[in-house]
């Protein structure tokens, strides 16, 4: 699912890119992974002409390790997985939650203070 | 196992598993909302009202893919916290929107913190100081008698039954007047409404005489004032040209018990970049000074702070050094057998273990600026909350509703665009918070996004106030999990 | 204990058939006739020479042996039952030799029985079912309630399941409601039949002004309640049942009784109610009764109050932080934890409590319920009972000398 591919030096920081399979991620969960490392790393997001295969390219200091690489990279990827269940949830609970939203605030006959 | 066979039940009683086996082994369970978080090795999971629980990755999958085992210990808890539903079973759909009500009642109170700024001036120099200060004899810088009624009169219009007015500045006590003329009129008129009314004056106590004293007898009104810690921290933080501030505060807290009674005065104290590697000494400053708790907060992003660079020195990382160092200290004072809260931390238990409203106003979606509180300046001015004053004294003025002497309560609540606001920064609406695990424990905090990013609603990714509220959660709950001996002292704090 | 009930008692002079009678008893044997024949004297004894007046009371209870068989309606009480006082009321039953004490002006814990059906089955019953038509216990009831003094503090309505009685019990409340505003009453219900809201509705347009529903609820997980109760879908049932009364304005309390089946989760029912229920009066955590079904299910049900200990203080830590009101009945003191101490009372009826030999010297007895004097319940106690004494003084030689 990841290619590692370290690219051009550019003065202080390079670059540390991460393919990801969309059938396994989607593009939704991907962009709040990436929102989410926004403090930290800047980056870039590109998807494939198919559409299949997305590329989130970081910008990380010179100065990071082999270890270091690999200890972001399996953060982001934890992180995408637990992004995509939450679109998981999001969409399983989406009717229901309408409900209980109705029920709590337009059903006047709930509970009365 | 939740119906393992039961021994010594007479022949004419059904053991537990006739009851379980209404339910097949494989019956399909639904999912009600929640939200989850990676902590440490496991997975924090929340409901939309707040009831949590920790679970492992592998139960959290099979919990979202429907195959959870009915029979588990965790499918009983999250049965029990509401996240998952069996069909059929409406008690649990109709306790849930009944909860979710319960949570949101806040807001129909409506505004019940008023903060009258009865005068700009100062007699102090305090570096992080988000009030602009002005020298003393400048006199445009009081609230005058027309705008403290117009202010009453806008008091007035809250349906909320509790009424909360605090007298702030500069130090309100220059203006003493104003603040006797607020209190008689509030009283008239609230002979006729009824309210609970109460009254605090936030003061450093330097300006405090008999007569005063005399006054907030009386007519109870509480005071307020700020005590930063032992002489060396409190004076650094708050110089006061050619006296010391911190014996006249220690002084005068005692003069003023005396007066009205030990519980009619509070403190708070403002975390300084010399205050981080002071805590315990901090600490046995409010014990000396026969506090029964002290609040812990971070610096607000305000004011002078910004000015003077105090909010570059340090991060939240270092303040929750500090704070993790006071709550060990805390705790060892507790379990010496000597009560003593932590304020901060109170606030945030009650927010994740009470079924109803906090009404903490800095905690609150929407949020609490201009609904909860209210600021009305010296100048008329009507401001959404104390930090949308300060930002207007830095020059910005977003948060700024209208003035009392020309606008109606109309077009400073419907017109100035506070609703818009609130809406757009609604947690349950803009990215990240709404579908994080600690939204039911947090707020908006529009204005401090947009005192920090230009943005009320914020990249939460970036935001201190976003990585308070989870990081603190994450200390306190730790706690309630895993330490029975300190669980029972958070408890007390509820 | 103190007996209710005899059939020891001799019935003197009684027309045959008679049916049951409910009187109110005085110790005033002068009462004009009309309002006589109303009441059931009792007496230490029959005074030899009478007037006619007492011929109109309506029965004669004598404490001490009938002499002369001169008056009717006479009844020679059991030793037992010669506590029967003024403003006491009593049921008499000739046909079968029967009298009960309905009502003791002593005591703070009057209770009706109005039924003995249920639609329950719980575990530990302390009145178990009885498949009957007792409807006869609904006219009873309200005859009762007339009767009642009006200053009483408060009565119980209990059962079997009084809601069964559908309009009988509405007829019961509204009895108390109208006859004895001022007297707090307590109905122990399992609030099944208000799952369907037109009864709180009903029970609403009574209008009782001082009413209190206590109901069970024994664990945060459904098929957990509905085994102790022995009911499946009365989980459910209750919830909503409670949730229609507070739609409905009636005021709920939750009873938990703590045994074997009920006391590991007992955290969790308590985080479940702050969440859920919090509304609610009170919540009462409740000993075992070693009596009724309790005795059948003895091996599924006992346990060492002193081994729950722990759960019992951490559900009471978890409701009083959140200020639900918690109250501990039928705990001796010394097997509860400080906390849960301080919330405990003294609560099991007066006419069925009492102590162990052990508990002679206990400081603490007063504040202390004892133990339940029904069933067996005194033979089977916790192994940790021991009395609050302060530590003996060591008398210095000095002074001895």
């Amino acid at each position: 699912m990841q290619r590692i591919k370290a690219s051009d030096v550019t003065g202080s920081s390079k670059e540390l890119t991460v393919s990801i399979d969309l059938r396994v991620i989607s593009l939704e969960a991907l962009k709040k992974s990436c929102y989410r490392f926004s403090d930290s790393y800047y980056y870039s997001l590109s998807v494939t002409d198919t559409g299949e295969t997305a590329t989130v390219t970081f910008r990380i200091l010179e100065s990071f390790s082999e270890e270091d690489e690999q200890e972001l990279l399996q953060r982001f990827n934890r992180d995408a997985l637990d992004q995509e269940l939450r679109e998981v949830v999001f969409q399983k609970t989406e009717t229901v939650r309408n409900l209980i939203l109705m029920n709590a605030f337009a059903n006047t006959d709930l509970i009365e203070e | 196992m939740m119906n393992k066979s039961v021994n010594g039940l007479a022949k004419k009683f059904n053991p537990p598993e006739h009851y379980y086996s209404a339910k097949k082994q494989d019956a399909q369970y639904k999912l009600l909302p929640f939200n989850f978080e990676r902590v440490g090795d496991s997975y924090l999971l929340t409901n939309e009202v707040g009831e949590y629980l920790f679970l492992s990755g592998e139960d959290l999958n099979s919990l979202v893919h429907e195959t959870l085992d009915p029979q588990s210990e965790v499918y009983s808890s999250l049965k029990s916290r509401h996240v998952l539903y069996e069909v059929g079973s409406e008690a649990a759909i109709e306790l849930l929107s009944l909860k979710l009500r319960t949570k949101h009642a806040v807001f129909r109170q409506f505004t019940s913190l008023h903060i009258f700024v009865v005068s700009l001036r100062c007699d102090y120099s305090c570096p992080y100081c988000q009030v602009s200060r002005q020298t003393e004899d400048a006199d445009k810088y009081d609230m005058d008698e027309e705008t403290a009624l117009r202010s009453l009169d806008f008091v007035f219009r809250t349906p909320s039954e509790h009424i909360k007015i605090e007298f702030q500045g500069g130090e309100p006590l220059l203006n003493w007047e104003i603040i006797k003329f607020t209190v008689l009129e509030a009283e008239k008129i609230n002979k006729t409404e009824k309210r609970d009314l109460a009254f605090v004056i936030a003061t450093n106590l330097t300006l405090i005489s008999d007569e005063i004293l005399e006054f907030c007898y009386k007519h109870n009104v509480f005071i307020s004032t700020s005590l930063d810690g032992p002489a060396h921290v409190h004076n650094r933080n708050r110089p006061r040209p050619g006296k010391d501030g911190h014996q006249i505060v220690r002084d005068q807290i005692e003069r003023v018990r005396e007066k009205l009674g030990p519980d009619h005065i509070s403190a708070l104290m403002t975390t300084s970049e010399l205050s981080l590697s002071h805590p315990r000494e901090i600490i046995d400053e409010y014990l000396d000074a026969d506090f029964k708790g002290i609040f812990l907060r971070p610096l607000s992003p305000y004011g002078f702070a910004v000015k003077t660079h105090q909010i570059e020195k340090y991060d939240f990382e270092r303040f929750f050094e500090f704070y993790q160092d006071s709550m060990e200290y805390i705790f060892e004072i507790n379990e010496a057998g000597i009560p003593f809260v932590e304020e901060f931390s109170a606030l945030m238990l009650r927010k994740i273990f009470l079924p109803y409203p906090t009404g903490y106003v800095d905690l609150q979606s929407p949020a609490g600026a201009g609904v909860s509180a209210i600021v009305f300046n010296y100048d008329g001015g009507v401001y959404a909350s104390d930090e949308s004053r300060m930002l207007a004294e830095m020059g910005d003025h977003k948060f700024r509703l209208g003035n009392i002497l020309t606008d109606s309560y109309e077009e400073i609540f419907l017109e100035s665009g506070l609703l818009e606001i609130l809406e757009e920064t609604l947690t349950d609406s803009v990215p990240e918070c709404y579908q994080c695990a600690y939204k039911p424990f947090c707020g908006s905090e529009p204005v401090y996004h947009y005192a920090t990013q230009k943005d009320p609603v914020g990249n939460k990714a970036l935001s201190g106030f976003c990585t308070k509220t989870k990081t603190i959660t994450n200390y306190l709950l730790d706690i309630m999990e895993n330490d029975p001996a300190r669980r029972k002292i958070l408890q007390r704090w509820i | 204990m103190i007996s209710l009930y005899s059939k020891t008692c001799e019935f003197i002079n009684w027309v045959e058939a008679t049916e049951p009678l409910i009187l109110p008893v005085t110790e005033n044997p002068n009462l004009p006739g009309v309002i006589a024949k109303k009441y059931a004297l009792v007496c230490d004894h029959i005074p030899d020479s009478h007037n006619n007046s007492l011929s109109s009371y309506g029965a004669i209870l004598s404490r001490g042996p009938v002499k002369s068989a001169s008056l009717d309606r006479v009844i020679r009480l059991a030793t037992e039952l010669s506590y029967i006082k003024s403003s006491d009321i009593v049921r008499l039953n000739p046909v079968g030799g029967e009298v009960r004490t309905l009502f003791r002006s002593d005591s703070d814990h009057n209770s009706i029985l109005v039924t003995e059906r249920c639609n329950s089955f719980c575990l530990m019953c302390s009145q178990p079912p009885r498949k009957i038509d007792d409807s006869y216990l609904i006219d009873d009831a309200c005859e009762v309630i007339k009767n009642v003094p009006r200053g009483t503090a408060s009565l119980g309505i209990t059962g079997g399941e009084p809601t069964l009685l559908g309009d009988g019990f509405l007829r019961i409340v509204r009895s108390a409601a109208r006859y004895l505003p001022e007297t707090h009453l307590h109905v122990l219900t399992n609030g099944r039949s208000f799952s369907e809201r037109v009864n709180s509705a009903a029970l609403r347009d009574v209008g009782h002004p001082n009413l209190v529903l206590g109901i069970p609820l024994y664990s945060d997980i459904p098929e957990r309640h509905d085994f102790v109760v022995q009911a499946s879908g009365a989980f459910e049932e209750t919830i909503r049942g409670i949730m229609n009364l507070r739609r409905d304005g009636q005021h709920v309390e939750l009873r938990v009784v703590i045994h074997k089946q009920t006391y590991t989760r007992l955290p969790e029912l308590a985080r479940f109610i702050v969440r859920n229920l919090a509304f609610v009066e009170h919540v009462a955590f409740m000993g075992l009764e070693l009596t009724g079904f309790t005795k059948a299910n003895f091996g599924a049900l006992w346990i060492d109050p002193y081994e729950y200990m722990n759960e019992l203080d951490e559900a009471c830590r978890i409701l009083q932080s959140a200020r639900v009101k918690t109250m501990v009945y039928n705990h001796q003191l010394c097997i509860l934890s400080p906390f849960a101490r301080e919330l405990s009372v003294n609560s099991i009826s007066d006419w069925k409590n009492d102590y162990l030999e052990k508990c002679t010297p206990c400081e603490r007895k007063n504040d202390c319920g004892g133990f339940f004097s029904t069933g067996f319940s005194l033979e089977k106690t916790s192994d940790h009972i021991f009395p609050f004494v302060s530590s003996n003084r060591i008398i210095p030689i000095e002074e001895i000398v």
